[in-house]
């Protein structure tokens, strides 16, 4: 079928099967590939996209899903969002594979609440795995993002 | 370090009649944020003479001996991984 829907700011049209997930759509038609897939059962949070502004695994979203909508991926956000800059300077990542799912997930995050709490962070941070266990910078850079901790 | 203590707590591949039962994230837990002690402290020691070494999975060997020692200062002597409640308490 063929979907019509703006990724990172533009309108694109994709062709996708009904059973596909949006993961391997924006892999395979558009090149995203920051959408990782690890575990494939929306646990691990490495294939974290944003639809309408809101987090979601993209491995268990059905392609058909997305037509219309807005998605954002970490290429989206252009390399100098305040998230992604407090990542670099905090050095939120060991091997950097969860790192888009993460930088997504506190993108969002950033949003909803500009002034988080630590605790705030673990919680909405939670749905993202990062197996190298580099969660103590992860934290660090999204409090960074928010003005929270002073540069490193 | 804190995937060090996913190997000495929690993490274990189970097998039954030959094969992996928790191949994946749903059965097999890694540490996540929910996990992580709430402070962590690092302390670099640096020994005169030593060869320039890499930081990154160096400190994952000796987590669960660390806490495998605690246990055994309280004791209770555990040799197999992971150390679960069940096994502490067992």
């Amino acid at each position: 079928m063929r979907l019509t829907l703006r990724v990172n700011g533009k309108p694109h049209e994709v062709e996708a099967r009904t059973d596909e997930s949006v993961l391997d759509v924006l892999r395979r038609e558009l090149g995203l590939l920051s959408v990782r897939e690890t575990c494939g059962i929306g646990v691990c949070g490495a294939c974290t996209v944003l639809v309408d502004g809101a987090p979601m695994s993209g491995c268990l979203l059905l392609a058909p899903l997305i037509e219309g909508r807005e998605v954002t991926t970490v290429e989206g956000l252009g390399g100098d969002h305040p998230v992604q800059r407090a990542f670099e300077q905090a050095r939120g990542f060991q091997c950097g594979y969860c790192t888009p799912g993460m930088i997504l997930a506190a993108a969002r995050l950033s949003e909803k609440q500009p002034h988080p709490s630590e605790a705030d962070v673990r919680l909405a941070m939670s749905g993202n795995l990062c197996r190298c266990g580099s969660y103590a910078k992860i934290i660090e850079a999204v409090l960074l993002a928010a003005g929270r901790k002073e540069e490193a | 370090m804190i995937m060090g203590l996913g190997t000495a707590l929690f993490e274990e591949v189970v097998y039954r009649d030959g094969h992996v039962v928790n191949a994946n994230l749903s059965d097999y837990p890694v540490p996540a944020f929910a996990d992580l002690p709430g402070t962590l402290t690092c302390e670099l020691i640096e020994r005169e003479g030593a060869e320039i070494h890499g930081l990154g999975e160096t400190a994952l060997p000796p987590v669960p001996p660390a806490i495998g020692n605690a246990l055994a200062s309280l004791g209770r002597s555990l040799t197999d991984l992971p150390m679960t409640p069940e096994t502490v308490l067992g």
